[in-house]
C-alpha cells in the first residue's frame, strides 16, 4: 500500500479562521493477475493516494486496512455487503476539530477498479459559532464529490454533525455511481421494461446526520442556519469497456436528491417545528454489494408498527424510522427512477433510503448503528464506535 | 378596447382555475392528507381541538396551524420550484421529461411519491375530458394524456400542475398560489374528516389565515431554482414518510 503522507503546506491564507482546504484521495486496485483459476482470487491489494492542504488532514489507517473482512464476493452469507478488495477507511480530520466560520473544506474522493472504501471521521463534526451578529454571520462549509467505479463500494460514515449556537454550515455531497449495461446481445437486454440488472453497478452508503446542538447544555437548534445537500447520479460509464453498447441517455440519471435547510423563523422556531426530536438521520444504500442489506431493512422498517397516538409529541420509544424503496427499471439502455414501499414496482429495491429521527440523540444513534450493523462485518470494523 | 380583451381573458382564466381548483374537480385530493394524518398518529399534531389562529399570529401556533405553516414552506421550497419550471419549459415534451427525472430524485419519500403521481393522473384525466385538447402555449392536453398513458412521463403532480397551467392560459403566480391553495386545501379537508382536531368553520378560518403565508412563500420560491429545491421542515415529511407503517388510516397519504 503506498499510502502517500498527508501534505501540510503552510497556509497562504493570512486569517488562520478563513481557510479553503482541499484534498483528494484516490483508491484503486491492482490488476488482477492473469490466471486460468475461474473465479479470480477475491484479494487484490488497494492503493491510496492522499493529497490535502493544511488544516485538512487525510489518513488511511493501516489497522482499517489489514482486517480480516476479505471474503470472497458473493461467499458471504444473508445480508453482509460481499465487497471485491479488502475496504480501506480514510479518516477526514481537521486541526481544531472542528469548523470554524469561514473554514472550506473541498474533498474529491475516488473510487477505481474493485476498491471498497470508508469515509468517516474521529468524531462529531463540530460547527463553531459564527461570527458577529446574525447579519454578519460567516458559513463554514464542506463540498465532497466521489466517484465510484463499477467495481467499487464506497462509503460515507462520519460522525454526526453538531452546529453550536449561531453556526452556519453548508454541505454538498455529490456521488456519482458508475455502470455497465450488460452487452445488447444478452437476451435479457430486450426492449421490454424490466429491473434494472446492469453487468457491473458501482455501490454506496450515505450517512448523513445532525444533532440538535450540545444537548448537555441545552442549546438546541439555537444555529443560525444547516443547510445540507446529498445527491447520486447513476452513470453509465461509457468508455470502460469498448463494446459495450451506446447508452441512449449519456447523460447521468438523477437517483438522489436530499437537501434540508434549517433555521428558524419568526413564526416557528426551529425547537417548536422540530418538537422534542434532537437528530435527524438520512441513510442512503445503493448498489449490488448491499442490495441484501438495503432490502432486509426496507422489510424490517415497513412493518406496521403500533404508535402512541397524539398523548405525546413523539412516538412512543422516541424514535420515528422509516424507510422507501429506490428501484431503478431499465428499457432499451435507457434507465428510470421508480421509487415505491415495500414491493414497490413490484420486485427487489435496488436501494433504500432511511430517514430516522430520534429524541434522544444517544438512542438515534444507536439505532443507525445497529441498523448498518451487518455493514460493519465486512469493512473491517464499526467507524462509528 | 384592449383592457376589456384583457378582462374578458381574465374572466376567463378565471373561471378555468375555479374549476381546476374546485374540490369536485376529479384529481383525487380527497383520499390524501398530505402527511396529517400520519402527523396526527406520530403525534407530531397532537390532537384535540383547537381554536383558532390569533388575528396576528405569535409563536407558538396551534399544532394544526404550525403543520400547515410547515406544510406551506416545504411545499413552496420543495415542489413550487419544479411547478414554475414545468410551465416555463412546458413547450417540449423532452424538457418535461427530464424535468420530471429530476423531481423523482427529489421525491425520495415513496409515500408522497405515490400520492404525487395518483393526483398527477387524476389531474390529467379530468382536465382532458373537462377541457378537450386546449393549448394556448406549450404541450397541449392530449400531448401530455399521451405521454402518461405511454409511460413517457410517469405524471407527477407538481411538473403537470405547471404543464397543464400552462396549457390552459392560467398565468403563473396564479398556477403557484392555486397549488399551495390546493395542497393545504387537501390537507384541511382531511383534518375536518379526520374529526379530532378541527370543526369545518374553524379549518375554513385557519384557511384564510394562510393567505398571506401563502403568497409570501411564492414570493419567496422565486429565488429557488430546480437544483436548490429543499425542504425546510422535515419532521413532516419524516412522518409522512411513515404513513405506511400506520396500523389504521383513512387517506392514501
Amino acid at each position: 500500500m503506498s499510502s502517500g503522507a498527508p501534505t501540510e503546506a503552510s497556509s497562504t491564507s493570512t486569517d488562520a479562521s478563513a481557510s479553503i482546504s482541499r484534498g483528494r484521495a484516490v483508491f484503486d486496485t491492482l490488476p488482477a493477475p492473469i490466471t486460468s483459476c475461474l473465479p479470480p482470487p477475491p484479494l487484490r491489494p488497494v492503493t491510496a493516494t492522499l493529497e490535502a492542504t493544511y488544516p485538512l488532514r487525510l489518513h488511511v489507517p493501516k489497522r482499517a486496512a489489514a482486517t480480516d473482512s476479505l471474503q470472497h464476493p458473493r461467499s458471504t452469507g444473508g445480508d453482509v455487503p460481499s465487497l471485491r478488495s479488502a475496504c480501506q477507511w480514510l479518516y477526514v480530520l481537521n486541526y481544531g476539530a472542528g469548523l470554524v466560520a469561514g473554514d472550506c473544506i473541498d474533498l474529491q474522493v475516488e473510487v477505481r477498479g474493485a476498491a471498497s472504501a470508508l469515509v468517516t471521521t474521529q468524531g462529531y463534526g463540530m460547527v463553531y459559532h459564527g461570527r458577529g451578529s446574525s447579519e454578519t454571520i460567516v458559513p463554514s462549509g464542506q463540498r465532497m464529490t466521489c466517484r465510484v467505479s463499477p467495481r467499487g463500494f464506497l462509503a460515507l460514515v462520519p460522525h454526526p454533525i453538531i452546529c453550536f449556537r449561531d453556526a452556519h454550515f453548508k454541505q454538498h455531497q455529490h456521488i456519482t455511481v458508475e455502470y455497465i449495461p450488460r452487452p445488447a446481445d444478452d437476451p435479457s437486454a430486450s426492449d421490454t421494461r424490466r429491473p434494472f440488472s446492469p453487468h457491473e453497478c458501482g455501490s454506496v452508503v450515505l450517512l448523513d446526520w445532525i444533532v440538535a446542538g450540545r444537548v448537555a447544555s441545552d442549546e438546541l437548534w439555537a444555529f443560525f442556519a444547516y443547510e445540507t445537500t446529498n445527491v447520486i447520479h447513476l452513470q453509465h460509464a461509457g468508455a470502460v469497456a469498448p463494446d459495450t453498447p451506446t447508452p441512449n441517455n449519456p447523460t447521468p440519471l438523477p437517483l438522489f436528491r436530499d437537501s434540508v435547510k434549517l433555521s428558524s423563523t419568526p413564526t416557528l422556531p426551529l425547537t417548536h417545528a422540530m418538537a422534542a426530536y434532537r437528530l435527524l438521520a438520512i441513510i442512503v444504500l445503493f448498489g449490488p454489494a448491499v442490495e441484501e442489506l438495503a432490502n432486509r431493512l426496507l422489510t424490517e422498517l415497513s412493518r406496521k408498527r403500533p404508535h402512541s397516538g397524539g398523548a405525546t409529541v413523539v412516538c412512543a420509544d422516541g424514535l420515528l424510522v422509516n424507510a422507501s424503496g429506490v428501484y431503478v427499471e431499465e428499457r432499451g439502455g435507457e434507465v428510470r427512477l421508480r421509487s415505491g414501499g415495500l414491493g414497490g414496482a413490484g420486485g427487489r429495491a435496488h436501494g433504500v433510503v432511511i430517514r430516522l429521527a430520534a429524541s434522544e440523540p444517544r438512542e438515534g444513534m444507536s439505532e443507525v448503528e445497529r441498523l448498518l450493523g451487518p455493514l460493519w462485518d465486512s469493512v473491517g470494523g464499526n467507524p462509528l464506535k | 378596447m384592449g383592457s376589456v380583451v384583457d378582462e374578458e381573458r381574465g374572466a376567463a382564466t378565471l373561471l378555468t382555475l375555479l374549476q381546476l381548483v374546485d374540490s369536485a374537480f376529479p384529481v383525487g385530493g380527497f383520499s390524501h392528507s398530505n402527511g396529517l394524518e400520519a402527523s396526527i398518529q406520530l403525534g407530531l399534531v397532537p390532537s384535540g381541538k383547537q381554536t383558532a389562529p390569533p388575528p396576528s399570529p405569535s409563536p407558538p401556533p396551534t399544532p394544526l396551524h404550525s403543520f400547515l405553516l410547515q406544510s406551506v414552506s416545504n411545499v413552496a421550497s420543495l415542489h413550487l420550484p419544479f411547478v414554475r419550471e414545468a410551465y416555463r419549459c412546458g413547450h417540449t415534451m423532452a424538457s418535461l421529461c427530464v424535468l420530471e427525472a429530476e423531481w423523482k430524485a427529489c421525491s425520495h419519500n415513496h409515500v408522497a411519491s405515490r400520492a404525487s403521481v395518483k393526483q398527477g393522473r387524476g389531474l390529467i384525466g379530468s382536465v382532458v375530458a373537462a377541457f378537450g385538447d386546449a393549448s394556448c402555449s406549450g404541450v397541449s392536453l392530449s400531448g401530455l394524456d399521451a405521454a402518461v398513458a405511454t409511460g413517457q412521463l410517469d405524471g407527477h403532480f407538481p411538473i403537470l400542475w405547471g404543464a397543464v397551467c400552462r396549457a390552459l392560459g392560467v398565468p403563473l403566480t396564479d398556477t403557484m398560489e392555486s397549488y399551495l391553495f390546493a395542497s393545504s386545501r387537501t390537507a384541511l379537508s382531511a383534518a375536518v374528516r379526520e374529526g379530532s382536531l378541527t370543526g369545518p368553520l374553524n379549518a375554513q378560518r385557519l384557511q384564510a389565515a394562510l393567505r398571506d403565508p401563502i403568497r409570501q412563500a411564492v414570493r419567496m420560491s422565486e429565488g429557488i431554482a430546480v437544483c436548490q429545491a429543499h425542504c425546510v421542515y422535515p419532521l413532516v415529511e419524516y412522518c409522512q414518510a411513515s404513513h405506511d407503517s400506520l396500523f389504521a388510516k383513512m387517506f392514501y397519504s
